[in-house]
């Protein structure tokens, strides 16, 4: 026992965590081997000495105040990378590889008492968590990128069906629970099929990336558009009513069909059709929203195409379709 | 509910009144470290089974969105293992006055906003576990604490997480710091083992008593 006691500090000093000792007032008690390695400071020059006089940059009053929560609570504090990267800056061993100025830590800060149960010590361990933090950085940024991806239509960098279906679909829920209004525009190119046909699908594609181009011309930000599917596009308009709702469609028709597109030399005017309708009073369902703006898209197809339909003034026989 | 996590009278009445102490150190302690009064709610104690924990939990926290950090807590050498989680849960949370609670005084970001639930969760956990543990003559050690959900729906609260325990003790206590208007709950459950424990030290000072 008291050969094992005879080496504790020998101990101490071979952890892979930083480990240092402050009594109550922040006076130094100890200094390990990896605090020494570190820091500018050897053990006998820091001890004694007051911890904040030698670390002059750090957010004082708040690390006071974990440090008495530690003495007056007898509770255990801590930090977390995620949220506080590093307590003291230190540099850390992948300077080549890591990409980050300093060491990532997570650090723990624990009472020590005496005979009588009176805390008469914090001691502050720190962890090195660069390693950590740098894979888990790198799973998020991947995430982020996966999640992006998964919302994506990759030729027309719109948002895909799925993608822009959840989001109506949120939105419709949200406007039935709270209230408020939403309007929908369903879109087709017109005899785009003849476009790819004599053009090749190349040309078809730059088509279907200009009218994507045009379109966030056209739109706020508030408006959200997404593919649905081969060349018909879907965009819902929050907190927009019927009218404003047809100049949004009729400036998009105008926008499309105004310049021909151009590619490789060959140029082609194009022009859409489009339907649109808005939400009633109650009783909204996103399905039944699409089924409208498809009826009046339908509409405006017979009707020799190029141009917008509303929904609501449709006659009722045009329902029966 | 199972006959044996039934608390009998003077169990029921005993561990209320350590909870009452343990309460009134806490707030002493919390009232220090804040500089200014710190109210506590008398501790609601009550057993809830695992099923119905999303109906009780929509009862004892009327709020649409929570913000939820858990620590875990346990004590040394015990058999079976004490164990037990606490749940610290903001409701309508203003940071601003959370931070000068703890005295920070850098700019605002999601970060600190993390940091600042987990500080306050750590600070209330310790004083509230330690007035316990000290009735109850133990020492509670502790998991770091960690960030279960934000501003989310009370529902989502353990929906994701696979329950592994038939009953817990819920033990709510509601924190009150007037001036910087911040509240918070604190809900401590001990899952079945470790009521059953808590029932042998509270028979066993109850026999001192």
């Amino acid at each position: 026992m008291t050969n094992k006691f005879a080496y504790t500090h020998n101990i101490i000093d071979c952890l892979d965590n930083g480990i240092f000792v402050v009594d109550k007032n922040f006076t130094i008690q100890l200094w390990n081997k990896f605090m020494e390695v570190h820091s500018d400071f050897t053990e006998s020059e820091i001890i004694g000495r007051n911890f904040f006089e030698c670390f002059q940059n750090l957010p004082q009053k708040w690390l006071e105040r974990k440090i008495n929560s530690v003495f007056l609570l007898n509770h255990e504090s801590y930090t977390s990378w995620e949220q506080r990267p590093y307590l003291l800056q230190f540099s850390h061993g992948r300077s080549v590889t890591g990409h980050l100025g300093f060491m990532y830590q997570n650090c723990n800060f624990a009472p020590i008492c005496n005979q009588d149960d009176e805390v008469e010590y914090v001691c502050i361990s720190i962890k090195d968590m660069t390693d950590i933090a740098i894979s888990t950085m790198q799973l998020k940024e991947a995430c982020a990128e996966l999640e992006r991806i998964s919302s994506i239509d990759g030729l027309t960098q719109l948002f895909n069906r799925a993608h822009w279906e959840r989001a109506f679909a949120n939105e419709v829920e949200r406007i039935d629970r709270y209230g408020g209004k939403v309007s929908l525009i369903i879109f087709d190119m017109d005899n785009f099929k003849s476009i790819n046909d004599r053009n090749g699908h190349l040309f078809g594609d730059q088509v279907l990336k200009e009218v994507a181009k045009r379109c966030k011309s056209v739109l706020r930000s508030v408006d959200v558009i997404g593919r649905y599917g081969g060349e018909e596009f879907v965009v819902f308009l929050p907190e927009t009513n019927i009218q404003e709702t047809a100049l949004v469609a009729e400036k998009l028709r105008k926008n499309i069909c105004d310049t021909p597109v151009r590619y490789e030399g060959v140029a082609l005017s194009i022009s859409i059709s489009a339907g649109f309708t808005t939400s009633g009073s109650e009783y909204n369902d996103f399905e039944k929203l699409l089924h409208q703006a498809d009826i009046a898209l339908y509409q405006a197809k017979a009707k020799g195409r190029n141009q917008c339909v509303n929904y609501l003034n449709l006659p009722a026989e045009a329902f029966e379709k | 509910m199972i006959e044996s996590l039934n608390f009998n009278e003077d169990q029921r009445d005993y561990l209320q009144e350590i909870c009452n102490i343990g309460m009134g150190q806490a707030g002493e302690s919390l009232s220090m470290l804040f500089e200014q009064y710190v109210t506590l709610s008398v501790p609601a104690i009550e057993i809830i089974k695992a099923t119905e924990l999303n109906s009780v939990l929509r009862r004892l926290i009327p709020a649409e969105t929570i913000s939820v950090v858990s620590q875990g807590f346990y004590t040394h050498v015990t058999n079976p293992k004490f164990c037990g989680e606490s749940l610290t849960i903001f409701s309508d949370t203003s940071f601003d006055n959370l931070a000068q609670l703890l005295a920070f005084d850098e700019e605002m970001t999601p970060e600190f906003e993390q940091e600042i639930l987990l500080e306050i969760s750590n600070i209330i956990n310790g004083a509230c576990l330690s007035g316990i543990a000290e009735q109850l003559s133990e020492r509670f050690f502790n998991t770091p604490p960690s960030i279960i959900g934000q501003s989310m729906p009370v529902d989502n609260l353990l929906s994701q997480q696979k329950i592994r325990w038939d009953h817990a003790l819920s033990i709510k206590i509601e924190y009150k710091v007037e001036k910087h208007s911040f509240k918070c709950d604190l809900l401590l459950l001990l899952p079945d083992s470790s009521i059953k424990y808590l029932q042998s030290i509270l028979d066993k000072l109850l026999d001192e008593f």
